[in-house]
């Protein structure tokens, strides 16, 4: 098939193909770079926040500010007590710095899992609640991104029908121009640039596929909220 | 591909006469105007467009080394790559892995490709249930239907139309809104993503650095597809490639915008290989099929080539006036409107389908709109004059035909004759005129007046006043 595109292009044995990209920070001081994207967003950092604010409320997801560990603990309770919900499922226990994240949630009578419990799918498939964190947060578009790992399922943003992500400042970063030179930057040698699954959700799952009427929660979660945890 | 093209002038006639789906249709404005909201939104959205183009054509200049690129790393990441030169073959690559693996059910993300190579019907035969899960792909294939929108596959059925088919399909009667339409699709189709075995996915695009396949959507059905099944096939056409990170951010600011206008769809999953060591879920098998089925023709003739540049956003469907009055299934084909005019005849041979090129105004709302400026009225044009020199077996124009446009030539070029060809018609037309107009020419010339009127021919030409 190869040689097929070969003929087709008819190049007669020049290539204007390349594996060094000019303009990709790999050839091009990556340190550099990256020193620069970084200090440009911890500047920026209020005004990307609420940037960040705006653009996910104006798409459907709801926005919290805590300033306590406590407090966004409180956030959580809430929209437990608001969803009247009976199952949590979360990603890993330490998800917000000092809160005992499976002892308090009990507290509150809710079932709570992560995603090395058991036949985690199937208890993915049923909870209430998914409880997340995030490696980034895009300010231009209200975007959350996700990178799969050990301790970062997929299914958990996903499966339940309200998803809760929490956010610290520092991951917020202003758009797709800063997250990949990012990414690529935190390369492991050996490793492929990307983990096998990079998410990118902004807002709830929508559809408009009849007569156009948007409605929210088809596939995915039908609300999002998203907690930033600002412990000065 | 299978075409239904040739019964185009039919079913594109009875479209018209469609109250229901003329109705239907009237929403296509939506669409452009959500879209052209996101793009004036956007600083930079003229300079974006001529970068995407730009990296369109110097990826798809070089795609034997972008696509061995993309190869090896999909490889080195534990995926597997199969290379299929026709749609025959790359269904008998799918049916392969299924009857390895045991496979009795797949759920499928909206795909176009997958429409082109008549992937469900094969895997039909083969006794595999293939459940669409794009909520839109669901209703339509509910129906027996094909999609008729690249975005909104059942935009040409009501509420009313898609109540009565749950109620007959799915048991569940008395649906009004489209949420409670919605939850019923969500509840039976979450029992589908659960105990498929696989799932079949398309691609926006593939990155050649890293290895991923990108895919965006709304819904979430996507990412449950390649989510929840054990083994994940995306099924891509060649020219999905963009070489890297950097390039593919150009591409997510202009596809959502152009296809919905939204800033960036509810869900994007780049998808790099198979699901790592200590990983809790994520499909253990990524099967990458490498599709071309015509491609290579296309990318051989220069003068085609940048139809392969399309991102199948939808938005030339919308702003089309032939679209907004036929609709897709008129089209006979998984690809409608301008853009579909082009690919039908590339991919399925012009000779089924030399209608398609002829049913466009050549207005050029398309080429304005296209988030990649295809030429695409430019492209139509060598298309019909392809039809019209009998390229593509076929015997080229009647002979009446071609006498009359060399008389036309003969007159055109001599002055006096011309004179007299259209006095005598100009004094002689009287008894035909109605209105002033000329609605119903005689004989062969009937064609011309059949669905729109003739102007009454001047008593005195412009060259007669003009030598005054």
């Amino acid at each position: 098939m190869l040689d097929d595109i070969r003929r087709a292009l008819n190049r007669g044995g020049k290539t204007g193909y390349s594996n060094d990209r000019p303009g990709v920070s790999k050839s091009s001081q990556p340190d550099d770079l990256i020193a620069e994207i970084k200090r440009c967003c911890e500047q920026r950092r209020e005004e990307l926040i609420k940037q960040f604010e705006s653009e996910l409320t104006k798409i459907g997801g709801r926005f919290y500010r805590a300033t306590t560990a406590e407090s966004a603990f409180q956030f959580v309770e809430q929209i437990v007590s608001d969803r009247q919900a009976k199952t949590m499922v979360a990603c890993n226990s330490q998800l917000i710095d000092g809160i005992d994240l499976p002892k308090r949630v009990e507290e509150i009578g809710v079932v709570f899992a992560i995603e090395s419990d058991g036949d985690f799918i199937r208890t993915a498939a049923v909870a209430d609640l998914g409880l997340t964190g995030v490696d980034y947060a895009l300010a231009e578009t209200g975007t959350l991104v996700l990178l799969a790992r050990k301790g970062q399922a997929r299914a958990i943003s996903l499966l339940p029908p309200v998803h809760i992500a929490v956010l610290k400042p520092e991951q917020v970063i202003s758009g797709l121009n800063d997250l990949f030179p990012l990414l690529r930057s935190e390369t492991e040698p050996g490793g492929g640039i990307l983990s096998s699954a990079l998410t990118f959700i902004t807002g709830p799952s929508r559809t408009a596929d009849i007569e156009l009427t948007l409605v929210v929660g088809v596939h995915g979660p039908q609300q999002l909220h998203v907690i930033l945890v600002d412990v000065a | 591909m299978n075409v239904q093209t040739e019964s185009f002038i039919h079913d594109s006639t009875a479209a018209v006469h469609n109250q229901t789906l003329q109705s239907r249709l009237r929403v296509l404005t939506t669409f452009t105007i959500k879209r052209n909201a996101a793009f004036a939104d956007l600083e930079d959205g003229e300079a974006l467009r001529d970068r995407a183009r730009q990296i369109k054509e110097q990826t798809i200049g070089n795609l034997d080394g972008y696509l061995l690129e993309l190869e090896t790393n999909v490889v080195r990441l534990g995926g597997t790559v199969h290379w299929a030169r026709t749609g025959d073959e790359a269904c008998a690559i799918v049916l392969e892995l299924a009857r390895k693996n045991n496979v009795t059910r797949v759920v499928k993300s909206k795909s176009m490709v997958t429409e082109e190579v008549e992937l469900n019907e094969a895997l039909e035969h083969a006794g595999i249930e293939a459940v669409e899960t794009d909520l839109g792909e669901y209703i339509v294939q509910l129906a027996h239907e094909k999609p008729s929108h690249i975005l909104a596959p059942a935009v040409h059925k009501s509420k009313g139309d898609i109540s009565a088919l749950f109620a007959e399909k799915l048991g569940v009667a008395n649906l009004i809104e489209a949420e409670e339409m919605t939850v019923v699709a969500r509840k039976r189709l979450r029992e589908k993503f659960c105990t498929a075995e696989m799932g079949i996915t398309g691609a926006n695009f593939a990155i050649a650095e890293t290895g991923s396949i990108v895919l965006v959507e709304n819904e979430g059905n996507i990412r449950l597809s390649t989510t929840l099944p054990k083994i994940h096939v995306a099924l891509v056409g060649i020219e999905k490639l963009v070489p890297s990170l950097e390039d593919l951010a150009v591409f997510l600011k202009i596809l959502a915008r152009s296809a919905s206008g939204q800033k960036m769809s509810s869900y994007v999953s780049f998808i790099t290989g198979a699901r790592r060591a200590g990983e809790a879920d994520g499909a253990e098998e990524f099967h990458l099929i490498l599709l071309d089925n015509g491609r290579t023709r296309i990318l051989a003739d220069e003068e085609m080539r940048e139809s392969l540049y399309c991102l199948r956003c939808g938005a030339c469907l919308n702003v089309c006036p032939v679209y907004q009055k036929i609709g897709g299934h008129a089209y006979g084909s998984v690809y409608s409107g301008p853009i579909g005019s082009i690919l039908t005849p590339m991919f399925a041979g012009l000779e089924k389908s030399k209608d398609l090129p002829f049913a466009s105004t050549l207005c050029g709302a398309c080429r304005e709109i296209c988030p990649v400026r295809i030429d695409i009225p430019r492209i139509l044009l060598k298309l019909r004059s392809e039809w019209s020199e009998g390229k593509h077996n076929h015997a080229g124009p009647p002979l009446l035909e071609k006498l009359a446009i060399k008389l036309w030539a003969f007159a055109m070029r001599h002055a006096f004759i011309y004179n007299l060809v259209f006095r005598v018609p100009a004094f002689l037309q009287g008894p035909l005129l109605e209105d002033g107009k000329l609605k119903k020419l005689p004989m062969t010339l009937g064609g011309w007046t059949q669905s729109r009127d003739f102007p009454a021919l001047a008593r005195r030409s412009f060259r007669s006043m003009w030598q005054k």
